[in-house]
């Protein structure tokens, strides 16, 4: 009886799927139209999750593809409220009877900036109308002014002569050769202002207003007057650093300040008031009209005019075919694919999606596909797209110093020259300036930037640079902090190649391009940050361009210079004096005493301390005094006026109520509001708003200490703020003094209190209970307590109690939060590494861990051991290498001549110069992030030289320098937490000890000496060289022989397991990359899965190398 | 719910596909793209059941290109299926094994009856605690107390068992061929497809078997062959799976029978729709062996609830005969399948008193394995 058995094909070798691309098949698709606007269907088809079906082993996958068709469900409703039509680009037309004569034109302004019509000076103001029309406003007829001190002997009547001798001065001096029709100077006044700076006795004084025609002109008047070269009858006497000015300011602001414009309110203009411009248009707003400013209505942000306008946001984002190991460069990489969506403000789906594509690319769902043959093509119809969507907003991941310059360049070289122009004016070119950014907040930063005139920008990337400390910026690691949800990141060498495959892999590309353009608008939604920046433009009255594009300062002088406005106060231009370094003490820290508070610790905090303590104390420029005006008026010591403890001089507020005092008054009460409503909120949404909106009042408040000390800056006045410090000073000390004179035993209570640590606005306390109820009640007392003793609106407030309480040094600390005596709130720690970038991530989880075994548990012994069985795992080399990388970005490069590099040698630049050496297609360029791990190398090498690729290091076994992870990374954090608790000696003990004597290494198969060794198989079983020609490939020596069926069931458990941890991850990347057709490409430096799975894929061919050893021995047969 | 090729995923609309296929399922739909980009499913259709080939196909090509005539074949006997044999479990009751043994030697039933058996085939389940690692479900609450182990160790090799079974095939032997599949719980690899149960692990069967390095094609006595595993017996192909790829496949159908789901898995022309989501699985790139490219004629599945049996036909004149085998530990039950006229016939052995017992004890500790 004959059978004939085949056996099941063997296994393929895990082949690197990054580098073999040969599986994607095509399957030509019918060329299906996506049917749109048919309308026939209305009831909409139930959607069907995939996880509540029965069948389906899928959990619910947040799979992009999956979101993107559903978006364009609720266009139905849309559709019938005849709002937006799905892919339709277009803005709604305009009302057939609208008419300048019977209608309001209201609008949300966006955007405000000067510009002409007709010759003359105007102020733009772009804006949408809730009804979504775009508008374009050209508010004519306002002038801008400057004041000047007026004179001893000047008169009323003197104004007209001095306008002509400013006239013809200015003439004379800046020799216009034409005699231009409009004069210069439009008109000098006299009128009553009084100085901003020092108390003037509540006195006002003649100041001269000088008026011009056109603003541009109006620096060369001011230096003119400065500089003395306009001295009218020699009235001025002279001095040397010149005459002094006041109110300098940008013409667009000074605009916004006297007509009470702030940034992104609605401004209103009756019907009959305005004319609208049809001939001659400057831009392609539906509606652009002109009026004089003295007609133009602006609406206070609340209530009604709170609301904002249907904006467009369009997000996009562009792939290049980049070339290998290259940034991809405008002049050779062409721009392949540019994805875009544009959604309404106040819908929750874009109503665009679009791609436009170089070459073929297969139908996405719910997904309008542009193909082109030429990119020159694909750029001009991008540009058409721009123009008819007409995008309110722009926002995109570094679009500013990416695609914006990216696109430009690149039709630059392509020499396309209806290209650049992107703005709503028609004949203002789009073009990119660098400019240089430098904030104390927010430290130096070079930007480019790219002017879109009436439309706002917003990049998430620097949105999020600024306002969040991560530990990581790229778009990937940002979404799966926010969005929870990681994206596939595939490297940009991978793109080219998806290009030049077909238009399957070109529609990868395009989904994958479509969700870079799509996340940003995710995050924008979650962040709320058009909202909370919206806020922030209303709250401050500056542009909501200048929140981004500028520091804090403008922000407060918008503040400033309105209030002043209001109390007819002038600002003096003072002369900038650069950085003086003129340093005055800041806040104080009570020394810590250190150590593990198994106690609860109070809190006690002053609420918003700086503000307060300029509000108590009447600080303002307005109430400033010297020492002469404290003579001349005669004042009296604590009742028209105080010292502060650091010897400067101000008004009490019975004299004079300072500017400042009610700026923040105003900033706290609105503060106060926000607060209020967020604690009756319950909607989630909402709640982030008031959330934001409080922060940014609490924002605006506290800059305005930090505006008075920054010396570089416009209005310096250190008076107010190391007076300010010096209050608070006092404060911590007095607090401190106050608390540990009432909770005494000698007073009756049970312990005697200790403040253990205090920092500028804080003091913890130890009430010496061990009761957590009582250390809050206690708290609360002391708090009231306290805060009776400072003169409103000063208030010390508890808010929490630490128990237990690890204080390991000045502002580093780690406690358990507790707010309420039943349940601990979070696990607070300060200034300990846990996001520190450059540590690796084993540094992270021992330290958190320890933490909160030591915290929440309490288990000290526990943590102990942890730590010890950690640093042992990490000798004998068993942790896994996803957790010892660390990635850091390559910023800088060496160019040709040996310039522009880093200055010290740093192991992430060298390895990617070791890199490059070994394969430059795939080494990391310019801007990549490198992953690398220390290796062990020659005794005495540089740590820089240890640097090594993890995937280097996992295929050819280097040994990991385990002690460096111990020593450099480890150690120093470890001991930090442990000493306070356990002291120096035994903390110390964690890290030696005879957990740290068994240690492996592994053998490399590469370098070094094993370039001279010769490599023999050792038996299975005693790791005996197998030389004899018989054994040679065998597995087991002849002496393990009768072992033999042991042996191979031990190799067997070995890939068995391997199998099933590989299997494991490769579905988990599956189910990441959203598709179980396609191989993983996904090669994120930043995600642990990517090592483990490399690292596994590696293990399970060794294994099954070892495995077939057994087929070989000579001992079967 | 999604439909997924090579371009792409489309969400799916209307039908609810849930209670015909599980993840994994390869299918035609006809349907429509909804104005919301859904698919709204009107009918579906699967890829039915492929060619199916000619009995003795594969012998008939190999012998006309060596230019040979086909030989007089005499009539075919009966292939005897047999799964679970639970080698090693607690119990340690051999009797029945002996019984089989004796059974399929002709020892203790007339010689009529067995010498008409021709093959013998297990399918999976030889060891009670075979597998290097447990099989997926256990696998948590093992990983669980994984800490405590000494990893270094394995401690599940037990040598008994093995030996047991190297036994037990070298006593069937002499007498009748084997083809042994490795089942979930084997002493082999996990992921499918599980590689054949490697016969160091046989020392003395192995001498029946012909050398690894050797001819794959043919056999003589003892065959140990990878799972699923597609073969020829007596002319007709055969394809046979240690029954994982069908229990795993049940967890998602409520009130599924064994056949039905082989049947439909067939009909898929995918043999392991559930790897590598629930199923350990290998990634292959090129071909997919768990991919049915022809239609088999005998497709057994082994350590099932149940036997059952069930003939399905094909448009294509494809005649499939599906077998389900039950362990043989809970029921003692051989499988006999007559190789000429497709009789399906069960048999049972040791019935009697004492038997049952022994049986609802064997049932109730099963049982309390699963819970």
């Amino acid at each position: 009886m004959a059978g004939t058995v085949t056996r099941a094909p063997a296994k393929r070798v895990l082949a690197e799927t990054l580098k073999t691309r040969t599986n994607v098949q095509a399957s030509p698709r019918s060329a299906k139209k996506l049917k749109l606007d048919d309308g026939t269907d209305k009831s909409r088809p139930p959607v069907k999750t995939a996880n509540d079906s029965l069948g389906s082993s899928q959990p619910a996958p947040s799979q992009f593809e999956e979101t993107l068709h559903q978006m364009s469900q609720g266009m139905e409703t849309l559709r019938s409220q005849n709002t937006e039509k799905d892919q339709q680009w277009r803005r709604p037309a305009l009302p057939a009877d609208f008419d300048e004569m019977t209608h309001n034109l209201v609008f949300q302004q966006i955007e405000c900036e000067d510009g002409t019509i007709n010759d003359r000076a105007a102020v733009k103001l772009f804006g949408v109308t809730e009804t979504g029309h775009s508008v374009l406003l050209h508010v004519t007829g306002f002038l801008h002014y400057f004041y000047v001190a007026a004179p001893i002997g000047f008169h009323t009547g003197d104004c007209e002569q001095y306008k002509q001798f400013l006239e013809a001065e200015y003439r004379k001096q800046f020799q216009q050769k034409q005699y231009s029709q409009h004069s210069v100077i439009a008109s000098v006044q006299m009128c009553m202002r009084e100085n901003i700076l020092r108390f003037q006795g509540n006195q006002k004084s003649p100041y001269l207003k000088i008026s011009v025609h056109d603003p541009k002109t109006i620096g060369r008047v001011r230096t003119m007057v400065q500089r003395g070269n306009a001295n009218y009858k020699r009235l001025w006497p002279a001095r040397e650093d010149g005459i002094l000015t006041f109110d300098n300011i940008a013409y667009v602001l000074r605009f916004m300040i006297d007509t009470k414009v702030t940034g992104m309110c609605w401004v209103e203009v009756p019907a009959g008031k305005y004319s609208i411009i049809n001939d001659g248009r400057q831009s392609n707003c539906q509606i652009e009209a002109q009026i004089h400013y003295t007609d133009l209505i602006a609406h206070q942000s609340e209530g009604e005019w709170a609301k904002i306008a249907p904006l467009r946001i369009l997000s996009f984002d562009i792939e290049c075919a980049g070339r290998k190991g290259i940034f991809p460069e405008a002049n050779v990489d062409p721009v392949i694919q540019i994805a875009n969506v544009v959604t309404r403000y106040g819908e929750e789906k874009p109503f665009i999606r679009n791609v436009f594509c170089l070459d073929t690319v297969s139908h996405i769902v719910a997904t309008e596909i542009l193909s082109f043959q030429t990119e020159s093509e694909m750029l001009m119809k991008w540009r058409e797209f721009v123009e008819e969507a007409d995008p309110d907003v722009v926002i995109g991941y570094n679009i500013n110093n990416f695609d914006f310059p990216y696109l430009l360049d690149r039709a630059k070289h392509l020499k396309l020259q209806k290209f650049p122009y992107w703005t709503r004016l028609k004949n203002v070119q789009t073009k990119v300036e660098t400019s240089h950014f430098s904030s104390k907040q927010l430290g130096n930063r070079d930007t480019k930037n790219t002017n879109t005139n009436g439309r706002v920008q917003l990049d998430l990337l620097q949105l999020i640079q600024r306002d969040h400390n991560l530990r990581s910026y790229t778009l990937n690691s940002v979404c799966a902090h926010f969005l929870k949800e990681q994206k596939e990141d595939v490297h940009y060498s991978m793109i080219t190649e998806l290009f030049n495959g077909d238009s399957n892999s070109r529609r990868r590309l395009a989904v994958y391009c479509l969700k870079d353009a799509y996340l940003p608008q995710r995050l924008l939604d979650k962040l709320m940050c058009l909202v909370n920046y919206t806020e922030m433009a209303r709250v401050t009255g500056v542009p909501f361009n200048y929140l981004l594009a500028r520091g804090q300062q403008i922000r407060f002088l918008s503040q400033l210079f309105r209030k002043a406005l209001d109390h007819q106060l002038v600002v003096p231009d003072l002369p900038n004096r650069g950085d003086s370094g003129d340093q005055y003490e800041g806040a104080t820290v009570i020394e810590p005493k250190r150590g593990y508070y198994k106690r609860p610790i109070a809190t006690l905090d002053f609420a918003s301390l700086y503000p307060s303590i300029m509000q108590a104390h009447n600080l303002c420029y307005t109430t400033w005094l010297d020492k002469q005006t404290v003579e001349k008026l005669k004042m009296k010591l604590d009742e028209d006026y105080i010292v502060t403890p650091n010897g400067d001089m101000f008004c009490t507020a019975k004299t004079r109520k300072g500017l400042l005092t009610e700026i923040l008054e105003e900033l706290l009460g609105a503060r106060k509001r926000a607060k209020r409503e967020l604690a009756v909120e319950t909607d989630p949404f909402k709640k982030a708003v008031l959330n934001g909106r409080q922060l940014a009042l609490k924002i605006s408040a506290n800059s305005v200490y930090g505006l008075t000390g920054a010396t570089n800056g416009k209005l310096p006045c250190l008076a107010i703020a190391s007076s300010t410090t010096s209050f608070g000073r006092q404060m911590i000390e007095r607090a401190k003094a106050e608390v540990e004179a009432k909770y005494t035993i000698a007073n009756g209570y049970t312990h005697d209190a200790e403040v253990i640590y205090g920092d500028t606005d804080s003091v913890m306390v130890r009430f010496g209970t061990p009761e957590l109820a009582e250390a809050m009640k206690l708290g609360e007392e002391a708090a009231e307590y306290v805060s009776s003793k400072f003169v409103k609106p000063i208030k010390l407030e508890f808010e929490k109690v630490y128990f237990p309480y690890l204080l390991i040094n000045k502002k580093r600390y780690a406690g358990l939060y507790w707010t309420n005596p039943n349940k601990w709130d979070k696990m607070d720690t300060k200034g300990i590494e846990t996001v520190r970038r450059d540590n690796c991530r084993l540094v992270q989880t021992v330290i958190e861990t320890s933490l909160r075994m030591l915290l929440i548990d309490q288990d000290e012994a526990g943590a102990q051991r942890f730590v010890k069985d950690t640093i042992s795992d990490l000798l004998q080399n068993k942790v896994d290498l996803s957790n010892l990388v660390i990635t850091k970005a390559l910023t800088k490069k060496e160019d040709q001549e040996g310039k522009g590099g880093y200055t010290n040698r740093q192991a992430h630049a060298e390895l990617a110069e070791r890199m490059k050496k070994r394969d430059a297609g795939s080494a990391p360029g310019l801007g990549d992030r490198v992953a690398y791990v220390m290796i062990r190398s020659a005794a005495g090498a540089k740590n820089f030289e240890k640097s090594e690729d993890p995937i280097y290091v996992l295929e050819n076994n280097i040994p990991i320098d385990t002690r460096y992870y111990l020593d450099n990374q480890l150690s120093k954090p470890l001991i930090r937490i442990f000493e306070p608790i356990l002291g120096e000696k035994k903390a110390a003990s964690l890290l030696t000890g005879d957990h740290t004597r068994t240690i492996t290494v592994a053998a490399p198969t590469m370098g070094g000496l094993m370039k001279f060794a010769k490599r023999t198989q050792t038996c299975m079983g005693c790791k005996k060289p197998m030389t004899d020609l018989l054994e040679k490939d065998g597995a087991v020596c002849d002496n393990c022989r009768p072992r033999v069926a042991q042996l191979y069931a031990k190799s067997l458990a070995k890939i068995s397991a391997l199998e099933v941890r590989f299997s494991r991850l490769w579905t988990q990347c599956q189910r990441c990359q959203g598709s179980v057709h396609c191989e993983v490409i996904c090669a994120a430096r930043d995600c642990p899965i990517f090592y483990m799975r490399i690292k596994a894929r590696k293990d399970v061919e060794d294994a099954g190398r070892e495995l077939k050893r057994f087929d070989m021995d000579a001992a079967i047969w | 719910m999604v439909l997924e090729d090579e371009s792409g995923r489309l969400h799916i609309a209307g039908l609810p596909l849930h209670r015909h296929y599980v993840t994994g399922c390869i299918l035609a739909a006809l349907g429509t793209e909804e104005a919301d980009g859904t698919f709204r499913i009107v009918a579906t259709h699967t890829a039915g059941l492929p060619r199916q080939p000619l009995r003795w196909e594969r012998d008939e090509i190999t012998l006309s290109r060596q230019k040979q005539i086909a030989p007089q074949r005499e009539r075919a006997g009966k292939l005897a299926i047999v799964s679970g044999l639970n080698l090693g479990a607690e119990d340690g009751n051999e009797l029945w094994l002996d019984l089989l043994v004796e059974y399929l030697t002709g020892e203790a039933s007339t010689q009529d009856e067995s010498s008409k058996i021709t093959r013998l085939v297990i399918a999976g389940g030889s060891l009670a605690r075979g597998s290097p690692i447990l099989p997926r479900d256990e696998f948590e609450a093992q990983k669980l107390s994984a800490e405590d182990e000494n990893a270094d160790e394995p401690t599940w090799y037990e040598p008994e068992p093995m030996a047991c079974l190297d036994e037990f095939l070298c006593d069937i032997l002499p007498t009748l061929p084997i083809t042994m599949l490795p089942g979930a719980r084997d002493p082999t690899n996990v992921a499918l497809p599980q590689q054949p149960i490697h016969p160091t692990l046989l020392p003395n069967t192995k001498f029946y078997a012909e050398p690894l390095r050797e001819s794959k094609e043919s056999l003589n006595g003892f065959d140990a062959v990878t799972n699923p595993w597609v073969g020829d017996i007596d002319g007709y192909r055969v394809l046979g799976t240690g029954g994982q790829t069908v229990t795993d496949l049940l967890k998602y159908i409520k009130h599924g029978k064994s056949v039905d789901a082989m049947e439909n898995m067939l009909q898929w022309r995918c043999v392991a729709p559930t790897a590598p989501d629930t199923l350990w699985c290998y990634p292959f790139q090129d071909k997919d062996p768990l991919m049915l490219t022809e239609c088999p004629h005998i497709y057994f599945a082994g350590c099932q609830k149940k036997f059952d049996k069930k003939i399905i036909e094909g448009p294509a004149g494809q005649k499939v005969l599906l077998v389900s085998v039950p362990k043989f530990r809970l029921s003692c039950e051989i499988v006999l399948v007559d190789m000429e006229s497709w009789d399906v016939e069960v048999v049972k052995l040791g019935a009697g008193k004492a038997g049952k017992e022994k049986r609802a004890k064997v049932r109730a500790e099963e049982g309390k394995e699963l819970a």
